[in-house]
């Protein structure tokens, strides 16, 4: 066994990848399932004396790297699906220039979505910006393209584009390294080489786009990362990119097929090696296309096809548009895996597989009489469960049928019970600071409720700053609460600008929000909402009350955070008096249980009466102010001693 | 059903509520603000004490007035009755801050001295805003709560409030009468709880109500004509004078009552009880047929209960109290005057159900509401 | 790529309840099963439904060629659950007749059965669910063990060395002694391999 292979994370091999390629800068803005590369960039930061940073957005971060190339370093960016949305802009742009260094987007897409607002098919932006993309099956592949990604995007001097997906990015396996490559840096920005995308050299610039990206699918048609498996004579072609080869090769091996079906794995998905796909299209009766998301294979296959008239002769095609590539949702909808291809083969070859029915039903049936689901929950000391209980109450009192528009981060599980399901509009990152400044604007149509838009501290900085200046300068009637725990928690506790307290001040200069709220003329108030969660409440509703742009920052560290920080402290934890607590008698019935609802709260069927795991109990004294009985108190868990 | 998902869909949905605070102040899930009460969150508890003490939901006036009076002093109009009075309190000083004659406060100031009671939960305004409830066990702070509040106050949170603990051991009430209705809801319930709950309430003193208004209705009304630093008193006059007066730093400012109608609470539509006659004394301005002026700066006083007899008697010896002779037709006019409330009521809760014999919160087969319903104009 | 041969693959399953340290579990048994020459890989969920919610890691292991990171309907060998009800929920998804369970046998309430939302089923009929879809079911009292150790954290440890003790597999205990050594914190060592021992002990004992 080499003594290389280690284990990695698919994240952790694109990284890896692009040290090996030399990069100098990579930088990105966090979202799941795209943070770790970034992360394992910091971790290579100092011994390999390269930078490495979070940007405030996934512009911003391209923007930034794209200066590497220009000087002629390599440099990575890393975002999820959303943040290409974000960046596009410039990718349109930038994918004009000559570049004079590797630079290399990375987008992790989240197909039935485990962690986003959205279940985008980020390949169409390369066919979008015209530039190169590929698609890695495994982390050892994951790696090879990073590394080699970078180094094409500097020959051919465009950026290249590396698609994962969230299994492949946070599954593991074995990967062989190799050495590292630290290219010496000369960096020089050529000042009679201008980069300047005004109109008249627009077409020009992309007049040589157009041809460079033809070199590129051929040098494409021989590239490694796209190989074939199985007979040479198979009728039935597997066509597939990314884990789809993975789970469509564990299919036919499963069904004993590999003796008569065909395996073509993409991995330059575009541009599309024509040559090839166009050689195992003429060999095949029947084509079955494997891929994440969106038939974005499958729609360019079938032109390629059609433009061949008939070369090609007649192929059945099966895929995402038949119906025949499905999950629960549908075709085109939610994750691909190995029982979507397994059904997709036994149903075109009318074929059984494995499968015990007596053993589903029985399944079923225990499923459906005991699996009770289990919601997601704002942690034990969460922060914003104070948050949203004083927005809750503080709406409720208003009584004008007020709501909260936010976005996601933590925070949106606020649209659930954890939440008091306050949050009733949720999209993109900073959507609900836009939406509030149009809601107020109903106000001349006879729309009287308040819209209160939340956000994380570190999505007030990545995109809501231009809703906050629109809402000001349009003299919109809008309440901002941005709820600052001073990490950017949901993806891992990365640091950002906000992270005021927490930050070392070596990693970023931290901007505290009322500094910039202020600055914009705007009426802002800073409170810690878990301290004092009446003041909290006070605020909220006396700020719907006023007119004009509000902001409330509630400040408190995420407790999660704190707790990982300082493992070995003092810890406190909250008790219940057994003989205050009133259980589910009149003027409690068991409200911190069913209310509150925060992990560390159990209740004891049998006895009545409440406690608390004090285990996992974070001390973040809530539940002490919320209890009607008073029945609460804070211990300290190593003396037992009472604190509060 | 859970008792808060009933009180919100049987009281506070329908307008019913008055915004006594009997439901609150028990539970995180009842709060009182600014006039309404709000249900936040739900509690799944059914018969919660909400529920039994709320004045606007299952009330059988006929058992309960049996269970707290003599069957023999009651009159139909106006309930138990030993007696009506014209008082005004002996103390000038008392009286000058007073809205009418002073006779409630005074008489707080007296039970408590004689131990009838060893506090009082009562409201204090600003100038007859922002009411606030507090607990008083000393006559001064009975004297900062002089004057009245439209606004309905949820005083009997501050009851609730005051009952809880072992601080209070004969707590005295002042309402109108939805709160000392629900008061003796709540005698009866917490004697059911526990047989010596009953005995914390001390003495309830009733005060007699047309209506009340709405309380962010009575709050732009008052910013329209003054700002409310300024606002010292407010009263309504009876309404052949038509008019509603603020007393101001800057003086009387007279507000038509076109402007007041609009904001009458609409629960106080519904309401039958003119006097307080669920209390041991019930109070109101002295009403005179003859002329407004003629019992000007005078109270007219019902005693219902022996207590309230004995208490009153006691302020005539120590002289607390200034009697004056009353005209017989006194009487005839304020049994007109509750009686005609107590048609209006019936006839509000007929045109919101559509259905003689469904009165939302009042029984039908209570023999003063027969009584009614078998007259003009309702037969 | 790795050529298409027809060795045997065995699929794992770690679930539990997020914040349980399933994770780390299943990426120390991937860094045995690679120390053992195995090509292993690892099916992972990570971000929001670390927050309370269900969470599984798939680790599935073979010779000779990679392996998708998702266990195929029914065709889960072995399950190691942290939580009984979340035992349940991945057999009906994965298991078989045959399937072998190790099951941590602490509940962890949803929130939604804490606020009266839900009911969590009666302790004997989940029991006997598990054994209905499972070829063995071996029960460990793996909270209780933790905070025996003195770490409620150390859970996963626990689970790992039950599985390393139940004779399911034929991974090595020193193997995964030195994993732990050289893949979790200094601080936590010691505990954690008192866990491990633990739960080995209570496996094979």
């Amino acid at each position: 066994m080499n003594e290389k292979r280690i284990l990695l994370m698919g994240n952790e091999a694109i990284a890896r990848g692009a040290l090996e390629g030399g990069v100098s800068y990579s930088t990105g803005y966090p979202g799941n399932p795209s943070s770790e590369i970034i992360e394992t960039m910091f971790s290579f930061k100092d011994k390999h004396e390269i930078s490495v940073e979070w940007s405030v957005n996934e512009i911003v971060a391209l923007e930034a790297a794209a200066a590497f190339s220009f000087a002629g370093l390599h440099a990575m960016v890393a975002m999820k699906q959303n943040g290409i949305n974000v960046c596009s802009d410039f990718l349109t742009t930038v994918a004009l220039d000559d570049l004079k260094g590797g630079l290399l987007l990375v987008v992790c897409d989240d197909p039935g979505p485990l962690t986003s607002s959205n279940e985008e098919d980020s390949r169409h932006f390369a066919k979008i910006a015209q530039v190169p993309l590929l698609e890695p099956s495994t982390p050892q592949e994951a790696k090879e393209m990073a590394k080699w990604l970078l180094n094409f995007s500097k020959q051919m001097g465009i950026p290249c584009i590396l698609r994962s997906v969230s299994r492949l990015s946070h599954g593991r396996s074995g990967v062989t390294l190799d050495s590292i490559e630290r290219p010496k840096a000369e960096p020089f920005f050529d000042r009679d080489k201008p980069l300047v995308g005004l109109p008249h050299l627009v077409t020009i610039n992309h007049g040589k786009l157009l041809q460079k990206m033809e070199k590129v699918q051929q040098i494409f048609e021989q590239s490694p990362f796209n190989q074939y498996e199985g007979p040479d004579d198979a009728r039935l072609i597997i066509m597939t990119t990314g884990l789809g080869f993975l789970y469509a090769r564990e299919a036919v091996e499963t069904l004993s097929l590999t003796d008569t079906v065909g395996i073509l794995k993409i991995g330059t998905t575009w541009p599309l090696p024509a040559g090839l796909l166009q050689k195992y299209l003429k060999q095949a009766d029947e084509v079955l296309f494997v891929e994440e998301i969106d038939p974005f294979l499958e729609d360019q296959v079938k032109v390629l096809y059609a433009e061949t008239n008939g070369e090609m002769g007649a192929v059945k095609f099966y895929g995402k548009k038949s119906g025949d590539v499905q999950g629960p949702g549908g075709p085109g909808v939610g994750e691909i895996n190995g029982d979507v291809v397994l059904d997709a083969l036994t149903k075109i070859l009318q074929r059984e597989r494995p499968w015990s029915k007596d053993y589903a039903q029985k399944a079923a049936a225990h499923a459906e009489k005991m699996l009770v689901p289990r919601e997601l929950s704002f942690c034990q000391g969460c922060p914003h469960r104070a948050s949203f209980l004083a927005i809750k109450v503080a709406l409720d009192l208003d009584g004008r049928q007020g709501f909260v528009v936010g976005d996601i981060g933590c925070y949106g599980l606020a649209a659930g019970a954890t939440g008091f399901n306050q949050i009733k509009a949720l999209h993109c990152m900073g959507s609900g600071m836009g939406n509030a400044s149009g809601f107020s604007k109903l106000k001349s149509f006879g729309f009287n409720q308040p819209a209160v838009a939340v956000a994380g501290d570190s999505t007030f900085y990545h995109s809501c700053i231009p809703a906050l200046v629109n809402a000001q300068a349009n003299k919109a009637d809008a309440l901002f609460v941005v709820l600052d725990n001073s990490v950017t928690a949901m993806t891992g506790f990365q640091l950002n600008p906000a992270s005021c307290g927490v930050a070392a001040s070596d990693l970023i200069n931290p901007i505290p929000v009322e500094e910039l709220t202020r600055g914009l003329g705007i009426k802002t108030a800073v409170l810690d909402p878990v301290e004092d969660i009446g003041k909290a409440k006070e605020t909220v509703y006396n700020f719907l009350q006023e007119d004009g742009v509000k902001v409330i920052v509630f400040r408190h560290v995420c407790a999660t955070f704190k707790k990982k920080k300082i493992k070995d402290g003092q810890r406190s934890s909250a008790r219940v008096d057994q003989e205050k607590c009133l259980g589910e008698q009149c003027g409690c019935d068991r409200f911190c249980v069913r209310i509150i609802n925060c992990p560390a709260i159990q209740y004891d069927s049998p006895k009545a009466k409440a406690y608390i795991e004090e285990d996992i109990c974070n001390g973040c004294s809530m539940c002490l102010q919320l209890c009607p009985q008073k029945a609460i108190m804070l211990v300290d868990t190593a003396t037992g001693e009472v604190v509060k | 059903m859970s008792c808060t998902i009933e009180l919100e869909k049987g009281v506070i949905d329908t307008d019913l509520c008055t915004n006594c605070g009997a439901c609150t102040n028990l539970c995180p899930y009842l709060i009182s603000f600014k006039g309404r009460v709000i249900r936040v969150f739900n509690c799944e508890t059914e018969n919660g004490r909400c529920h039994a003490f709320c004045p606007r939901i299952n009330v059988d006036s006929e058992s309960l007035r049996d269970d707290f009076f003599d069957k023999e002093i009651y009159v139909p109009e106006i309930g138990p009755f030993y007696g009506l009075y014209l008082t005004r309190a002996t103390d000038t000083g008392l009286r000058s801050n007073s809205q009418h004659g002073g006779t409630t406060t005074a008489l707080l100031e007296l039970a408590l001295k004689e131990g009838f009671i060893d506090s009082a939960v009562l409201t204090q305004s600003t100038g007859g805003l922002e009411p606030q409830t507090i607990i008083a066990t000393r006559p001064e702070d009975i004297r900062n709560c002089q004057g009245s509040s439209f606004q309905i106050p949820p005083t009997l949170a501050g009851l609730n409030e005051a009952l809880k603990g072992e601080a209070y051991k004969k707590i005295g009430v002042v309402g109108t009468p939805c709160k000392t209705l629900a008061v003796y809801k709540m005698i009866k319930k917490l004697a059911t709880d526990d047989e010596h709950g009953m005995d914390k309430i001390g003495m309830v003193f009733g005060l007699f109500c047309g209506w009340g208004l709405d309380w962010l209705g009575l709050d732009d009304l008052v910013k329209r004509h003054t700002t409310v630093n300024k606002l010292k008193q407010m009263d309504i006059l009876p309404s052949s004078f038509g008019v509603m007066e603020l007393k101001t730093e800057d003086g009387l400012i007279e507000i038509p009552l076109d402007e007041i109608y609009p904001i009458i609470k609409e629960s106080c539509k519904y309401c039958t009880d003119f006097t307080a006659e669920f209390s041991d004394i019930s109070i109101g301005g002295a009403r005179s047929s003859a002329g407004w002026k003629v019992d000007q700066g005078w109270n007219q006083l019902i005693v219902r209960t022996e207590k309230g007899k004995e208490l009153l008697e006691i302020a005539r010896a120590k002289g607390v109290l200034e009697f004056k002779d009353m005209e017989p037709y006194n009487l005839d006019k304020l049994k007109k005057a509750s009686m005609n409330k107590k048609r209006t009521g019936l006839k509000n809760l007929i045109e919101k159900t559509g259905n003689k014999s469904d009165l939302m919160y009042l029984s039908p087969n209570d023999p003063v509401i027969k009584g009614i319903l078998n007259s003009a104009p309702f037969k | 790529m790795s050529t298409v041969v027809n060795t045997p693959v065995t699929n794992l399953i770690i679930t539990g309840v997020g914040g349980q340290g399933n994770v780390l579990a299943a990426r120390l048994l991937a860094g045995v099963l690679l120390k053992e020459g195995y090509e292993v890989a690892v099916g992972d969920v990570f971000g929001l439904a670390q927050r309370g919610g269900s969470v599984a890691s798939h680790v599935r292991w073979t010779k000779g060629r990679d392996l998708p990171p998702l266990v195929p309907g029914q065709s889960l060998q072995i399950l190691v659950a942290f939580e009984p009800l979340e035992a349940l929920r991945l057999l009906t998804a994965y298991g078989n007749a045959e399937t072998l369970a190790i099951v941590n046998n602490a509940t962890v309430m949803p929130i939604g059965v804490q606020a009266g939302r839900f009911s969590y089923p009666e302790p004997d009929l989940l029991w006997q669910g598990i054994r209905e879809l499972t070829g063995k079911t071996m029960i460990v009292p793996g909270t209780e063990m933790a905070r025996e150790v003195g770490e409620i954290q150390a859970l996963n440890m626990v689970m790992l060395g039950a599985l390393a003790g139940s004779g399911y597999t034929e991974l090595r205990k020193e193997t995964f002694c030195s994993v732990i050594e050289s893949e979790t914190p200094a601080k936590h060592l010691e505990k954690n391999l008192l866990a491990f021992e633990r739960g080995f002990q209570q496996a094979s004992g």
